[in-house]
């Protein structure tokens, strides 16, 4: 059996999903699409049955990718859980009017009875269910009030087969919210005023730059803190198994390279020797993995809170001027976390043209979390100054190539038009399952990767490869960018994974300058290869193309000015 | 003379006649909102002056005298209400101005008002009061009259809540072209410029 969780977006669908569902979720892309959806289980009586959370849509008129995945799945869905939002009566039922001339089973769920209540309004739900003809159950998400009677009632879901036009829809669902809603007037809550000011200009941009800072701020403290309390003291205590496998290899020779790597003074380093066991699990893990996880954490809680429909609200003018709107702070502070998934999230932008803007931008100038810790411990050291330098310059490029790009392009960029969402304090239940499921998804993207790349560096420079091509590099690598030409490996293996090339440039012995330098270009010059596959399945062949040689001409460009002013030659 | 409470008596036994409901002191007792006492005592007054007939327990009739005054009030009340709701006011200031202007406007102004009302029916809507959403000021709120463009924007707007006749409130205005955000039935919905300035709106004081 199918349940299918339906809704408009911001209703608590999520919540519920993860109220209803175990542990066991997976996020799965529609077939032939690339809109998600997360899968889930539970019982009814003595019934397992698969529940889907659909994409939120407000209508059924297929006219985004989303809602015609919506409709798609109403065809498989044997029941549908239609999640209304109790604060907002009449444009919700405007969706459960729709799912009535569906033929499908629904029961409606009356989310967020306890918001409306603090808004002043009752809802009559027995009335409704009269009017309606379906089952109608008032539940809190947020407690877990009232699902033990949803699932009870899902088998009392009712089908029906109403036609009406556009217009008898919106004049019935009037009727109905009249005839069952009654609203005092209740001064704004706290939350409510919040909301107010931090979408205002003169007080929400003050605190969108505090936000930033602190989200900075936590995800270095506890990014950082994870691998200095945690990871690093753990692979510490791993580095006597490392050493006694070492010495089982005879502490030399290709097989030792390739799985325990160079002992540098004889040891084990965990960031230089690259071995596949050694450096090829220490940056995901002990390197990339916390900050990842402090990552995820913060935007998950920012996501959950509601804030980022009003942060795009206060950068849609900037964000115009860069060919794009509002919205487009989703895809890039997601692609701060990794590519593939801000690629991914692109899709809420509605052309083609902001979609290849966005990715390009975010392919040149948006660097992954796991690039980011890694410069984070290389150039880190060097003090925030050295940081600033890095990530200003990857800001300043993402603008200029935006206001070019915005001037060149041909077609339109759409406005912004969206839901703000009320603040709603985050339940951890839905927040971390979603923040496992990110995590699990680095994990099993990014290991294969970091292990494959670690596993090329071996092979390349036993058979004298990296040499040969280092040479042929070297007008570029040492003649443009002024980089000694053993980083040209970092550049290789920066085709495959970002973090390990950063993480090349380690025991380079570079200064701080030209670490500068590489980690830009690094960031710049083409993104890692699962997000090329995803730029060519979002863009398709020949977009990809373009974006890339812009961030090629790009990397040498600024690579080539940084020289000139850093190193001053 | 006539004064405001004549006018009222009036009006409201025209109102109850037209109705079709019976017109005794406790009816216009409710309509009025006094005592029933009073209104026994007022009706008294009015037979000796004129403006109609009344048997104790039997009920009322208006002299054609009467029923002019009444009539006339009870239009002059109606034109009122229907002016103040294009102006955008909210339903219930809307009766209670009414409620007041209607003892204090001239028949001519009544009557230039009334044609106006009614040859604006069959334009679009437009004049001095009907804005596009972008010129709202933080803060204010609107009735929606119309939207330009076709059925897709409509159909887009409609699905946020903002269609016409609905009541907006503007949350921000954002500088430098930014978006519109509005609040419409206590949700809040952001609104690029562009599309907000095929908003039309009428500002609610």
């Amino acid at each position: 059996m199918r349940v299918l969780l339906m809704g408009n977006p911001n209703v608590g669908k999520s919540v519920v999903f993860s109220r209803l569902t175990g542990t066991n979720v997976v996020v799965s892309n529609y077939p032939g699409t690339t809109v998600e959806f997360t899968k889930g289980t539970m019982k009814i009586g003595q019934r397992k049955a698969d529940v889907i959370d659909v994409p939120g849509n407000y209508t059924l008129e297929p006219t985004t990718k989303a809602e015609e995945v919506a409709v798609e799945m109403l065809r498989d869905g044997d029941v549908v859980i239609n999640i209304v939002d109790s604060t907002n009566l009449e444009r919700n039922l405007y969706l459960t009017l729709q799912l009535l001339e569906k033929k499908v089973p629904v029961i409606v769920a009356l989310n967020l009875s306890d918001e409306a209540k603090h808004k002043g309004i009752t809802i009559d739900d027995k009335k409704l269910e009269k009017l309606l003809d379906v089952p109608v159950v008032p539940t809190v998400a947020l407690t877990g009030e009232g699902f033990k009677k949803l699932v009870s009632r899902i088998p009392k879901a009712r089908a029906h087969a109403y036609r009406h036009t556009d217009d008898q829809r919106w004049e019935k669902v009037g009727w109905i919210a009249k005839e069952v809603q009654q609203i005092v007037h209740r001064h704004p809550t706290l939350a409510e005023r919040l909301g107010d000011a931090t979408i205002r200009p003169i007080t929400g941009i003050p605190f969108a730059m505090g936000t930033v800072i602190v989200m900075f701020f936590v995800i270095r403290f506890i990014g950082g803190g994870l691998f200095a309390n945690v990871f690093d003291p753990a692979f510490g205590a791993y580095e006597p198994l490392g050493m006694r496998m070492s010495e089982m290899l005879g502490s030399g020779g290709f097989l030792h390279n390739i799985l325990i790597g160079n002992l540098i003074d004889g040891k084990i380093d965990f960031a230089e020797s690259m071995g596949l066991l050694t450096t090829g699990i220490f940056i995901p893990f002990a390197m990339v993995l916390p900050y990842v996880f402090a990552f995820y954490l913060v935007l998950g809680l920012l996501e959950d809170s509601g804030y980022l429909p009003r942060l795009g609200v206060l950068v849609d003018t900037g964000m115009h001027r860069v060919g794009m709107h509002g919205l487009a702070v989703v895809p890039m502070l997601l692609g701060l976390g990794c590519n593939v998934p801000g690629a991914l999230s692109s899709r809420i932008l509605e052309t083609r043209r902001q979609r290849f803007i966005a990715l390009t931008l975010m392919g040149i100038a948006v660097p992954c979390m796991a690039q980011i810790a890694i410069i984070f411990g290389l150039v880190g050291p060097y003090g925030i100054g050295a940081l600033a330098m890095v990530f200003a310059t990857l800001f300043t490029i993402w603008a200029v190539i935006g206001l070019l790009l915005n001037k060149i392009l041909a077609g339109e960029s759409p406005e912004m038009f969206t839901e703000i969402p009320p603040y709603r304090r985050p339940y951890w239940g839905a927040t971390l399952k979603k923040l496992w499921i990110r995590i699990r998804f680095f994990l099993t993207t990014a290991i294969p990767f970091v292990l494959l790349g670690v596993f090329l560096v071996n092979v390349l420079y036993t058979l004298g490869i990296m040499d040969f091509i280092g040479k042929i590099a070297s007008p570029v690598v040492v003649g443009m960018l002024g980089l000694p030409s053993i980083a040209t490996g970092a550049l290789i293996i920066g085709f495959l994974r970002k973090d390990v090339a950063v993480g090349m440039l380690i025991p380079l012995g570079l200064s701080m300058q030209q670490l500068v330098i590489a980690s830009v270009v690094l960031a710049i010059y083409f993104p890692c290869v699962a997000t090329f596959a995803m730029f060519i399945r979002e863009l398709g062949i020949k977009d990809t193309v373009k974006s890339t040689l812009i961030m090629i001409g790009m990397a040498l460009l600024v690579g080539t000015l940084l020289r000139l002013v850093l190193l001053g030659v | 003379m006539i004064t405001k409470s004549i006018e009222d008596y009036l009006e409201t036994i025209s109102r109850l006649r037209e109705r079709g409901k019976a017109i005794t002191t406790t009816n216009i007792a409710k309509g009025l909102k006094v005592s029933p006492a009073s209104v026994t005592e007022m009706l008294q007054k009015l037979a000796k002056q004129g403006y109609l007939k009344y048997t104790p327990y039997r009920g009322v009739a208006l002299t054609p005298k009467g029923e002019k005054i009444g009539k006339k009030v009870l239009r002059k009340h109606r034109v009122m209400e229907k002016f103040l709701r294009t102006l955008g006011f909210a339903k219930s200031r809307v009766h209670k101005e009414a409620c007041e202007l209607e003892h204090h406007i001239p028949n001519d102004l009544e009557r230039a008002i009334h044609q106006r009302i009614e040859r604006e029916k069959t334009l679009p809507p437009s004049g001095p009061n009907v804005i596009p959403l972008t010129g709202l000021m933080e803060g204010e709120t609107c009735i929606v009259v119309d939207i330009l463009g076709g059925f897709g924007a409509r159909r887009r707007l409609a699905t946020l809540g903002i269609r016409t006749n609905k009541k907006v409130r503007v949350i921000t205005s954002q500088p430098l072209g930014g978006p519109v955000v509005v609040e419409v039935d206590r949700a809040h919905v952001a609104i690029g410029r562009g599309m907000a300035q095929k908003v039309l709106v009428e500002v609610v004081k």
